[in-house]
């Protein structure tokens, strides 16, 4: 175990729980404001769907079900791998713990491909507004709004994701190179917690934007 | 340098298998959620479809992300954001659906 003073523990804490802790705590305050974030894309959502109920229904029946709900199973998979990785790095299990960080990454990456290979979808049905819209229905003004909720929250997503994929990448370069350990593994908790706030914004996003409309 | 630095595994991680179970519990939710929304169930499919959608949040707020065994001061932060998120869709709505016409 590292002696006090070590790198790993800043000068403001007593002792390692007191900076693990506090950690903890920080990053669960900037999730709450990441839910409040996200919060303001599902408000507007929301308005868009009492004010245009027919519209929203009939537009999220031409989002691609398929690739949503692949998506969806992805990314639920990666919260399974990222706290197997979390376990590991806990008991201080070095390769199991870089094996499931990577495996959550190529997942994660696999989610942005497919998410990727829909947006270019879209882009040939001209379902993106301000891009590539061509969409013709009764309530064209409805349905715009819809798209664009649509792209702004995978979009905005999708950039969550990617930072995710990045710092669960630098995690696992610093396990490999034997940064963490039982003792002291507070940056993989973390991570861990990001990662999962960013499936659950997912959760939400799959049904509102791929389920409607379909009975 | 072995991966493994202890001789016990068992001794030192907590069990896995409260993961594996969320995890398959969370893609049969999926499915539902998804079945459900192919039946007629008019206004109802955006219920069960939320309402999923809150058990499935809830299982990774409180298993997945260890909720379950948090310090009470993070259970009471991490409930304090979503909270005010609720607050502030039952308000906006209060007023949308309640503007005449």
């Amino acid at each position: 175990m590292a002696a006090e003073g070590s790198p790993s523990l800043a000068s403001q804490f007593a002792d390692r729980t007191h900076q693990q802790r506090a950690a903890v705590l920080g990053i669960w305050v900037f999730l709450a404001t990441e839910a409040l974030f996200f919060g303001t894309l599902f408000a507007s959502y929301t308005i868009g769907r009492v004010l245009h109920p027919q519209a929203f229904a009939e537009a999220s029946s031409h989002t691609d079900v398929v690739l949503g709900s692949i998506n969806t199973a992805l990314l639920l998979t990666t919260s399974l791998t990222m706290s197997l990785a979390g376990r590991a790095g806990a008991a201080g299990w070095r390769r199991p713990c870089v094996t499931w960080l990577v495996v959550s990454v190529v997942l994660g990456l696999a989610f942005l491909g497919l998410k990727g290979y829909e947006y270019h979808e879209d882009w040939t049905k001209g379902l993106l507004p301000g891009l590539q819209f061509d969409y013709s229905g009764p309530d064209v003004k409805g349905a715009t709004l819809f798209f664009f909720m649509y792209l702004v929250m995978t979009a905005v997503h999708a950039v969550h994701l990617s930072v995710a994929c990045g710092v669960a990448t630098v995690m696992a370069v610093l396990t490999a190179r034997g940064r963490f350990s039982a003792e002291y593994h507070t940056p993989l908790e973390v991570t861990g917690l990001y990662w999962h706030f960013v499936d659950i914004v997912w959760i939400f996003l799959y049904p509102l934007l791929y389920l409607g409309g379909r009975s | 340098m072995n991966g493994h630095r202890d001789a016990d595994p068992a001794a030192k991680a907590p069990p896995a298998r409260p993961y594996w179970v969320t995890w398959l519990t969370l893609l049969a939710l999926q499915g539902l959620s998804l079945g459900s929304a192919y039946l007629p169930l008019g206004p109802f499919n955006l219920v069960i479809n939320v309402g999923i959608a809150i058990a499935m949040a809830t299982l990774v707020l409180v298993v997945l992300m260890h909720l379950d065994h948090a310090r009470p001061v993070t259970r009471i932060t991490a409930v304090t954001g979503f909270l005010f998120l609720g607050l502030l869709l039952w308000l906006m709505l209060a007023d949308y659906l309640t503007r005449p016409g």
